[in-house]
């Protein structure tokens, strides 16, 4: 390698001249390290170091034959011309497996070697215009060893300051090179849907009618007209859900200002979900979005599912549908709107399929969990392709300001920089909470984010005020708890049936032996491996005369006297209630998922007139308000506490002007008095700020649902007492949960206020 | 807040009557309807309802079913109209189809480079012809949706759209009870029509779309500005990173490298689809309008040849509807009668001479 001499007189070390040659000597110092690199690689490939050593002992072996005093013997020979056949063996190889990479290498060389000849030449021009565009020339061999910048950036800043110069014109400045203009792409070309062949038919009728059917025709046509987001479809089409108009600024800001990419911190209990439900229904209505992913954390699965469904009419596969699973992974391609776990898609088969798949939308839940850039969560969604994305949460930041910066690019690479420019404009020295520039930061985020708070949105609802009654059962009610527990925990520990049966037999004897028969009976008939061990259970309930809860609750409906819906997630259970009611003379209407809407509409209608009790199922209330009565009794509990605060919610809502009262049925002894035990006694539940308890359970650090913790917990328990202990530890995580929720919540208060917070009246500008 | 289009009562009482319901009205915004049949599908299955058409009533009632922009009540209400009205006749009401002098309006409206135009009043004939009006739906998507109801007409006797149209169209004042023989001045089947009238669309919309351009380049370069300035730093610094890093670190800096182009292609790439342009169009109806013209024969003569042509006069447009030239096919304010036969406008004629 030949230095450069200087024949040119010296350039200023600050002229153009001199950044020129700086930068020249710089591809040229690169191309060289390549060239060694490639170089090292053809050694290694030619196994360089193993061969060379066989090839010096193989040549030291022939000279000492060769050299042999006495001549050599037969065997000598023999010897000899095996060594050297070996010799040439090696040869090959080294030129075989080497040779790609020395024919790079010989490349870069005579590019460079090039490049240096045309520099050289170059420093022999006298005249200084001449002689610039003579050393731009010398980066002509050598273009491939530019880096992005330099090829995008630092030359073409150079050459135009060339052409200025010879121009005449003063040196550029060392200005950043201008963002090239961009056109917009070319419209596509125009799409005339085929007319329907009966427009051009002679048509049939004439006079008064036919204009006036014209007419009523024209105005339904602009009717149907979408007109921009100015006029939102959604509030009207979420029949029977009232919206605060918060979220309908919200939706509303996100769709026109922000362009559909946003980060949703409004504070619990605000509705973050209902505003992204809006902008997906929004952009669904205009043909905008048709592929819409939703990632949420596995205990918030069911709830998106069934708020989208019922509020907004959007129908979502989830991940665990059987359907979906049945499709193997081309599940993420074969439906157009897919609810998953983050967990579960970011797993590396999903995560393959889903990476190459474009969503017209992504709505990451409980997002916090993307607060790092180097977890697989952020790196996971940053490489999904999609024009549309929300990220919704009420914690943004928990330990320092670059969470906020990771959240934000996943969402507008470049709105805050890139990440040290953010820290060294933003981020107090030594102190990675505090920000800097705060108003500057306060307009750069208000253009991609939005935090409504409570205080400022005044929402005022009345209290919850819960009561869980424990009932002790009756002698044999309890043997068959635990003989079924017993049962259970067999099953469970010999791998024998799965956890879904299991989840569903001790959620039906939680609820009433009747809804427990039914699934016995239906097992014992399904399973006939199994039907000798369920055969003396099924006999058992047979005998169950009294059930204790039952006793109770229409003992307490009696002196209530008030408007109560009384929720059970099983149909026997219903049937069974309804029954002892009637009994009890009080009355009732049913509402379960057998009906159709209107048998629900009319069931609500009579409970609204003149029925004292609804007995509903989970699945009858979905989509249902109830807010013209107060008082809800949880006959059997769900597992998980989402759908508990969905029971709640039917009647706790906008609206309820009295304080909810909210009776928790449970047997003692059983798995449901543990987990009222845990959400009521130790996390407070009922007294927790609406929405709270999915933020809770969203940063706990578990993959499972809750129900499945649950059942884990009890079937892997040898007896009451240990399964209370795990039950305590269950507590302890959820505890731990929410003071990081809270202590995120207390942190983001004091960083953003009310500042980001929409204001209709800027809106309308 | 209202979210109501202003002509929404009037639709939803105008359907219902349609159909054979009653509407009562009970508050402003507020209407009991007795179902008829035809409707019962999109109620419901439900004899008496209570709609509300506005967001307040609609708040104020909880017992009314809100018809509303977006809501299924309306969808199934506009989904009923829709089906009525898509091809209809029609009889503009029109004043003397005659004007005082046809040459005269002749004259003033078009130059003829000919020795001799020939023209008498009374070889003008009043005859029944036809436009056909084509209602579109236009829809313009980028990242947002803009839709439109266009209308544009085509003479079915030229086969040429007539621009002058689209602004009389609101105020039209038709005959009821219109009926008349069928036009006898139809050279231009509605499917020929129906092309013409795409091709119109198209024109008529481009300063619209040129303007939406606009947008979506301001829109775009803002966003290309943003991503561009943080790739380009972020390369720059591991690129920097790069050349001080030691020889076993330098493959994952250069795959980092790797990865920060492959993405900003990725972004950029996500941005132009996302903003992108397509237009498209639906017809909605098609409606024949139909009324007696003045057709006048003219007869041009310049150096020997001798053609007729014929014009046309429309009384209810007011002005005659413009020739166009035979060689470029614009309408023309000016025509010459060329050797040939042929007649042909100004912009043809320099072309010629040139
Ligand atoms: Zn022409």
């Amino acid at each position: 390698m030949t230095s450069v001499a200087t024949t040119s007189p010296a350039a200023a070390p600050d002229s153009l001249e001199a950044r020129v040659r700086a930068l020249l000597e710089r591809v040229l110092a690169r191309a060289d390290r390549q060239a060694e690199a490639a170089r090292q690689r053809g050694l290694t490939a030619g196994r360089y170091a193993g061969l060379t050593h066989s090839l010096k002992w193989v040549e030291e072996q022939i000279g000492e034959l060769e050299s042999a005093p006495n001549g050599l013997t037969a065997y000598g020979h023999q010897l000899l011309k095996g060594h050297r056949e070996r010799r040439q063996q090696i040869l090959d190889q080294l030129q075989k497996y080497g040779a790609p990479f020395r024919a790079e290498e010989t490349e870069i060389r005579k590019n460079s070697d090039q490049a240096r000849k045309l520099m050289l030449r170059a420093g022999g021009v006298p005249d200084p215009a001449a002689r610039l565009e003579a050393l731009l020339g010398a980066f002509e061999p050598v273009r491939a060893h530019l880096t992005p910048t330099e090829a995008e950036t630092t030359l073409p800043r150079l050459v135009s300051s060339v052409e200025r110069e010879s121009q005449g014109a003063a040196a550029g400045s060392d200005q950043p090179s201008p963002i090239p203009t961009v056109e917009p792409p070319p419209p596509a070309p125009w799409v005339f849907e085929p007319p329907d062949p009966v427009l051009f038919q002679p048509c049939p009728g004439q006079g008064a009618r036919d204009l006036d059917e014209y007419r009523l025709h024209r105005r339904a046509q602009e009717l149907s007209l979408v007109r921009g987001f100015d006029v939102l479809l959604t509030p009207a089409l979420a029949t029977g859900l009232a919206q605060y108009p918060h979220q309908i600024e919200t939706a509303r800001m996100v769709l026109r200002r922000m362009r559909g990419r946003a980060l949703l911190c409004d504070e619990v209990g605000l509705g973050k979900t209902i505003e992204a439900g809006i902008i997906a229904r929004e952009l669904v209505a205009r043909g905008l979005a048709r592929r819409i992913l939703v990632l949420a954390p596995p205990a918030l699965v069911g709830q998106w599912q069934e708020e989208m469904r019922g509020k907004f009419g959007l129908e979502f596969r989830t991940h665990d549908d059987p359907e979906f699973r049945a499709a193997g992974p081309d599940a993420w391609k074969q439906f157009d709107r897919i609810l998953a776990s983050l967990a579960t898609a970011r797993q590396p088969a999903h995560r393959a399929v889903l990476e190459k798949e474009e969503f017209d939308l992504i709505i990451v839940d409980e997002a916090h969990h993307l607060r790092s850039r180097t977890s697989l969560g952020w790196k996971f969604v940053n490489a999904l392709k999609k024009r549309y994305i929300l990220l919704l949460t009420a914690t943004p930041v928990q330990n320092n300001l670059d969470e906020l910066f990771n959240l934000i690019t996943l969402l507008a690479p470049g709105q805050l920089n890139t990440s040290a420019a953010f820290r060294k404009e933003f981020v107090q020295k030594g102190d990675p909470r505090t920000p800097r520039n705060r108003e500057r930061l306060r307009q750069l985020l208000a253009e991609v984010m939005v935090r409504n708070t409570r205080s400022q949105v005044h929402i005022a609802m009345p209290p919850r005020l819960a009561t869980t009654h424990r009932v002790t059962p009756e002698p044999e009610e309890a043997a068959l708890y635990s003989a079924l527990t017993a049962f259970a925990r067999t099953q469970a520990g010999a791998g024998g049936l799965d956890r879904m049966t299991l989840t569903s037999l001790l959620r039906q004897a939680g609820s009433s032996t009747d809804a427990l028969h039914r699934g016995l009976a239906g097992l014992a008939e399904r399973r006939s491996a199994i039907r000798e061990a369920v055969t003396p259970l099924l006999e058992q309930a047979k005998a169950v005369q009294r059930q204790g809860k039952l006793e109770q609750a229409v003992a307490l409906l009696t002196a209530r006297g008030d408007k109560t819906v009384l929720f059970t997630f099983f149909r026997e259970t219903v049937h069974a209630l309804s029954r002892a009611l009637d009994e009890a003379g009080i009355s009732h209407a049913v509402l379960s998922g057998e009906l159709d809407a209107a048998g629900k509409d009319r069931a609500v209608r009579e409970f609204a007139h003149d029925r004292q009790v609804l007995l509903s199922t989970d699945v009858g209330s979905e989509g249902r308000n109830l807010q013209f009565c107060h008082s809800i009794v949880n006959f059997d509990l769900p597992w998980n506490p989402m759908r508990i605060e969905q029971r709640v919610g039917r009647v706790h809502r906008i609206g309820q002007r009295e304080a909810v009262l909210i009776d928790n049925f449970c047997a003692r002894h059983t798995l449901e008095e543990q987990i009222l035990r845990v959400l009521d006694s130790k996390l407070n539940m009922f007294e927790l700020v609406i929405g709270e308890i999915g933020a809770v359970l969203g940063n706990l650090e578990s993959d499972q649902e809750f129900e499945e913790l649950a059942l884990e917990i009890w079937t892997g328990s040898q007896d009451e007492a240990e399964a209370e202990q795990g039950f305590d530890r269950l507590a302890e995580q959820l505890l731990d949960a929410r003071q990081r929720h809270r202590q995120s919540e207390e942190f983001d208060a004091a960083l953003f206020g009310d500042e980001l917070a929409t204001r209709p009246a800027e809106e309308d500008r | 807040m209202s979210a109501a289009a202003p002509d929404l009562a009037t639709f939803v009482n105008a359907c219902i009557e349609h159909a054979g319901g009653l509407a009562e009205p009970i508050e402003p915004d507020l209407i009991e309807v007795l179902v008829p049949d035809a409707l019962r599908g999109a109620f419901g299955e439900r004899e008496m309802v209570r709609l509300a058409l506005d967001l307040a009533p609609a708040e104020a009632h909880p017992d009314a079913e809100p018809v509303l922009p977006g809501s299924h009540l309306l969808d199934g209400l506009i989904e009923y109209a829709g089906q009525f009205g898509r091809c209809t006749r029609t009889w503009p009401q029109c004043g003397p189809v005659r004007p005082r002098s046809i040459l005269g309006e002749i004259l003033r409206a078009v130059t003829f480079s000919a020795r001799r135009v020939q023209h008498s009043e009374a070889e003008a004939i009043r005859s029944v012809a036809a436009h056909a009006q084509f209602d579109f739906t236009v829809s313009l998507v980028s990242d947002e949706r803009e839709e439109v109801l266009t209308t544009v007409v085509v003479d079915l006797w030229s086969g040429r759209p007539v621009e002058a149209f689209a602004a009389l169209l609101p105020g039209l004042e038709v005959d009821p009870d219109g009926s008349s023989p069928a036009p006898a001045r139809v050279r231009v089947t509605l499917e020929d029509a129906y092309t013409r009238a795409c091709q119109a669309l198209q024109a008529r919309m481009a300063p619209r779309i040129e303007r939406l351009q606009g947008l979506i380049g301001r829109r775009l370069q803002a966003e290309t500005g943003r991503l561009e300035l943080y790739y380009r730093s972020t390369l720059h610094d591991l690129e920097k990173r790069l050349e001080k890093a030691p020889p076993d670190r330098a493959p994952a800096f250069q795959e980092k490298i790797a990865a920060a182009l492959f993405e900003r292609e990725a972004r950029l790439s996500e941005l132009t689809t996302k903003y992108r342009l397509r237009p498209s169009a639906r017809l909605a109806a098609v409606r024949t309008l139909i009324y007696p013209r003045l057709f006048a024969p003219v007869v041009l003569e310049r150096r020997g040849v001798r053609r007729e042509i014929e014009l046309c006069w429309d009384p209810v447009v007011g002005r005659l509807l413009m020739p166009v030239c035979e060689r470029c096919g614009a309408e023309a304010d000016y025509l010459e009668l060329k050797w040939d036969g042929a007649i042909v406008c100004r912009a043809c004629t320099a072309q010629d001479e040139a």
